[in-house]
C-alpha cells in the first residue's frame, strides 16, 4: 500500500469518527460526543502537520522514516509495554487484596488503559529522540 | 561511537540536510550522528564512509574501553 492509499484510509477513518461523533452528539449523548469531536479535530490538525514536514523532507531528498525513526520507535515500544504491564500487574495486585469491589463500564477502562499506553509510548518516544 | 563525522563533512563543504539527503536519511540523524549519541547500522556508515571515499574504520573510531565495559 502506498503512502497516498495510507493518508487517504486516515483521512477517511477521521470522517468515520466524526460522523459518529455527530451522531452521538444529536442522540443526545453529548459528553461523549463532544469530546470525540475534539479529539477528531485534534487528530486531524497534528496530522496535517504532521504530513506537510515529511512532505518537505521527501522533497529534499530525505528519508523521514529511516533507520534511527524505527530504533527510537522500538525502543519506545518496549519501554511503554514493559512499564504498563508492570504497572498494570501491580494495580491489579494492591486492588485484588486492599482495594474496594467496584463495578466499571468496560469501555471506559479499555479506553483509560490506551489512553495510558498511547501516553506512555509518545513519552517515551520523545525522551528517546532527546536522548540519541 | 566516536566518529570524524562533523569534521568531514565540514571539510567537503557539505551541510547536514545535504549529507542526510545523500545518505537517505533524516538531518536529525545526521545531528545525532555527529554528536556520538546514535550507532549507525553497516549500511548506513557504509554509505557515509562511501560519500566521503574513505574506510569506515577512519570514519568511526571504536572506544574499546567502553566496548570492553559493555
Amino acid at each position: 500500500m502506498n503512502s497516498k492509499n495510507t493518508q487517504c484510509i486516515k483521512w477517511l477513518s477521521l470522517v468515520l469518527v466524526a460522523g459518529i461523533a455527530i451522531w452521538q452528539i444529536v442522540s443526545g449523548n453529548s459528553s461523549f460526543g463532544t469530546g470525540l469531536l475534539v479529539g477528531v479535530v485534534v487528530a486531524a490538525g497534528s496530522l496535517e502537520i504532521r504530513q506537510r514536514r515529511i512532505s518537505d523532507m521527501q522533497k529534499k531528498g530525505m528519508n523521514p522514516y529511516d533507520e534511527r525513526a524505527w530504533s527510537l520507535a522500538g525502543m519506545a515500544a518496549y519501554v511503554s509495554v514493559r512499564i504498563f504491564v508492570i504497572s498494570i500487574a501491580v494495580i491489579v495486585l494492591i486492588g485484588s487484596i486492599w482495594g474496594p469491589q467496584v463495578q466499571v463500564n468496560p469501555y471506559n477502562l479499555l479506553g483509560l488503559c490506551l489512553c495510558a499506553l498511547l501516553g506512555l509510548y509518545v513519552g517515551s518516544y520523545y525522551y528517546y529522540n532527546r536522548k540519541f | 561511537m566516536p566518529n570524524r563525522l562533523r569534521e568531514m563533512r565540514e571539510r567537503t563543504g557539505l551541510t547536514q540536510e545535504e549529507l542526510a539527503a545523500q545518505v537517505g536519511v533524516s538531518r536529525q540523524t545526521i545531528i545525532s550522528l555527529e554528536k556520538g549519541k546514535y550507532n549507525p547500522s553497516i549500511s548506513l556508515a557504509y554509505s557515509l564512509a562511501k560519500v566521503f571515499s574513505m574506510s569506515i574504520e577512519d570514519l568511526f573510531l571504536l572506544d574499546e574501553r567502553k566496548v570492553e565495559d559493555e
